[in-house]
């Protein structure tokens, strides 16, 4: 004869348990009714959370100076200081500006417009402002305002002039600048009479208004030493945007640390994030009354059920089987009734909610994709509903595993 | 390897020596002892065993189907395969090894209970198919066994039916296949026929006994219906009871025929 077989027969312990749902069926159905009843309102509940905080959060992101966190009065940065800055996870776009009265210019069109005092805003490759447009390259390339192309009707490709003013003792000097318009910026992304320039030509700007000379434009001034060491220079001010807006209120806590005067939308952004956490908050103490309230049901019909199937138990521990493996025959048929609900659940879910949406459209100023259930988050709602009905199964489990097989004998 | 009935005696499967089994009775409020001084079973024996109610009838059997744990045992021996080689299980019972004791019970005894025993939520040969699995033996010989014993027993239309479609004869004669699937060397039964007509029962008991001798397996039958033990050639032993102050004393004895 083989030895005794200790390990649990997980497969055959799931048949019967499965065949046992299967030939009880109609409670079996309302059981996994019972189990879509509580979970499809959980589920809807919570696309409307996701779907509602989604929203907002979208309606900020797709604002980029959302994240953008500027300076209120000009400092003293040093290169050392943007370098440091520029290593943080949670910067996500950082360029050094120009003082601000060094950055203001005249811009003339080929027809002899003048656009009074633009303000030149410094860009580089991956400018939140310019999504979609073209980055002005080198000392030559302009991106303006939608204000400043309707002042001067200036449209992508035309040229123009910049107009530099500097005063050098009691002389006032002016030079000029051909550049051309690459693009014209929307005016709900920037509202102002500015210009974006590569960070280069604004940098330039600057060193001759401060009476330096420039040789790549050919401006007169006085000559830099080339043993200059460029990260003794410093910067008045500069262009800041989070890597999220999630990460915009830590950021300018550290600026404000750091003496540094800034304004954000942080408070928006909070206000935002302070309605998420509290819908979350919400969705979670429903989630976890009803997740008790689903345990203890199903616990509570297993655990009855245990005294109906007495017999059937004891039968199986007369044929060999063990306390351990039938322990788990109430847990397996938790999983299986909370798993087909719990499945159920999130397709129904899947149905309903185009309907939803078309519902709620328009509703009480809601808009949009009002409800959004990911499947992902469907798949993982279902796997751990289908967890829980395994612990539900605990307590039943417990009661199979302490009947003794001799109770399938007769009593005498 | 079984002996030839013509060259020598049948093996021996069961052998119990000075087992005493010891519980409390939360109902009479007074301890029960069991005492069983000598059993022996050999290959094809039929054992009927009668007693009153309260008598230890369940006791026994619950110690021959390896399901109490006495307090005292002389010997304990059982043969696995029939042959008469003796597996000594007092270390296993004494040590309590459940799992141990589960896997033997599950090929070397069958079980038919006085309501079948069987699962509702398979059909009968489900549940011979299952008896076969859970006592760990390869399915082909198994089904070729069980399908041979359900056509004697004239129930193999019946193979594909749950037990809830049968009528009690049939469950019964179901169950007597589900205890046989496995090839058992000792197959126990209790009260196998107590609630069937007398008519049936005599078909039932009838199955029973041609089964077991048609597979070699010793048969041990706990009833209270005397007459029918011994119409089919059971050797009878009473349990009788004697009560103390404190105590029941229950003793196997041999019943003249």
């Amino acid at each position: 004869m083989r030895g005794p077989r200790l390990r649990p027969r997980l497969g055959v312990v799931a048949r019967l348990a499965w065949r046992d749902l299967r030939h009880g069926w109609p409670v079996t159905l309302c059981l996994v009714v019972a189990v879509i009843a509580a979970l499809l309102p959980l589920l809807l509940l919570y696309g409307l959370r996701n779907g509602i905080v989604t929203n907002l959060i979208d309606d900020l992101r797709s604002d980029p100076r959302i994240t953008e966190i500027q300076l209120v009065r000009d400092e003293q940065l040093s290169q050392d200081w943007f370098d440091a800055l520029a290593q943080d996870p949670r910067v996500g776009f950082l360029l050094p500006r120009a003082r601000y009265l060094a950055a203001s210019v005249r811009l003339r069109s080929a027809e002899g417009r003048d656009i009074l005092e633009p303000r030149m805003i410094p860009s580089a490759a991956g400018d939140p402002l310019l999504a979609g447009l073209p980055v002005p390259q080198g000392l030559t390339q302009i991106v303006i305002t939608e204000r400043v192309a309707i002042e001067g009707v200036l449209a992508p490709g035309d040229s123009a002039e910049l107009i530099v003013l500097r005063q050098v003792g009691d002389e006032r000097q002016s030079l000029r600048s051909a550049v051309q318009v690459l693009a014209v910026l929307p005016r709900d992304m920037l509202q102002t009479d500015d210009i974006l320039v590569d960070s280069a030509l604004e940098s330039a700007i600057e060193r001759w208004r401060e009476g330096f000379a420039v040789p790549e434009l050919g401006w007169e001034g006085v000559r830099e030493d080339g043993a200059t060491d460029a990260s003794a220079r410093s910067y008045a001010s500069f262009r800041l945007y989070a890597a999220d807006l999630r990460a915009v209120p830590g950021l300018r806590d550290s600026l404000l640390a750091q003496g540094l005067d800034v304004e954000t939308r942080a408070e928006d952004i909070e206000a935002t994030l302070a309605i998420e956490a509290g819908l979350g908050w919400v969705f979670a103490a429903v989630s976890v009354l009803t997740a008790v309230g689903f345990v203890l049901t199903l616990g509570l019909h297993l655990a009855a059920g245990v005294i109906e199937k007495v017999g059937e138990i004891t039968l199986l521990r007369l044929l060999g089987m063990g306390s351990g493996e039938l322990a788990l025959f109430p847990s397996l048929q938790g999983v299986m009734i909370a798993g087909a609900g719990g499945v159920a659940a999130a397709l129904l879910a899947v149905a309903v909610q185009p309907p939803v949406n078309r519902w709620l459209d328009g509703l009480g100023g809601l808009e949009g994709q009002v409800s959004r259930l990911p499947l992902p988050d469907l798949a993982l709602a279902a796997l751990v509903v289908a967890l829980a009905g395994g612990v539900s199964g605990i307590v039943a489990g417990a009661r199979v595993a302490g009947i003794e097989p001799v109770r399938g004998l007769r009593n005498d | 390897m079984d002996r030839d009935p013509d060259t020598g005696p049948p093996p021996a499967v069961l052998r119990l020596r000075d087992v005493v089994v010891s519980r409390h009775d939360p109902v009479a409020g007074r301890a029960f002892r069991l005492e069983v001084d000598r059993l022996d079973l050999v290959r094809g024996d039929r054992l009927g065993i009668v007693g009153q109610s309260g008598s230890g009838k369940t006791t026994l059997l619950a110690l021959l189907g390896l399901l109490g744990w006495p307090d005292r045992i002389g010997a304990f021996d059982l043969s696995p395969d029939g042959d008469g080689r003796m597996l000594d299980l007092g270390p296993p019972i004494r040590d309590r090894q459940a799992g141990v004791l589960a896997a033997i019970r599950s090929r070397v005894l069958g079980f038919v209970l006085q309501e079948g025993g069987l699962l509702p939520w398979l059909t009968v040969g489900e549940n011979a198919r299952l008896a076969v699995e859970l006592a760990g033996q390869r399915m082909v010989p198994g089904l070729t066994r069980t399908r041979a014993i359900a056509a004697e027993m004239g129930i193999d239309g019946l193979l594909h039916r749950y037990p809830a479609t049968l009528s009690g004869g049939q469950r019964q004669r179901a169950a007597v296949l589900r205890a046989l699937a496995t090839g058992p060397r000792i197959l126990l039964a209790d009260e196998p026929t107590a609630a069937l007509d007398p008519e049936t029962s005599e078909d039932v008991m009838g199955a029973i006994v041609r089964q077991a001798a048609d597979t070699g397996a010793a048969l041990i039958v706990v009833s209270h219906q005397v007459a029918l033990l011994q119409a089919h050639g059971f050797a009878l032993r009473r349990l009788v009871v004697e009560r103390a102050a404190h105590e029941t004393r229950a003793t196997l004895q041999a019943v003249a025929a």
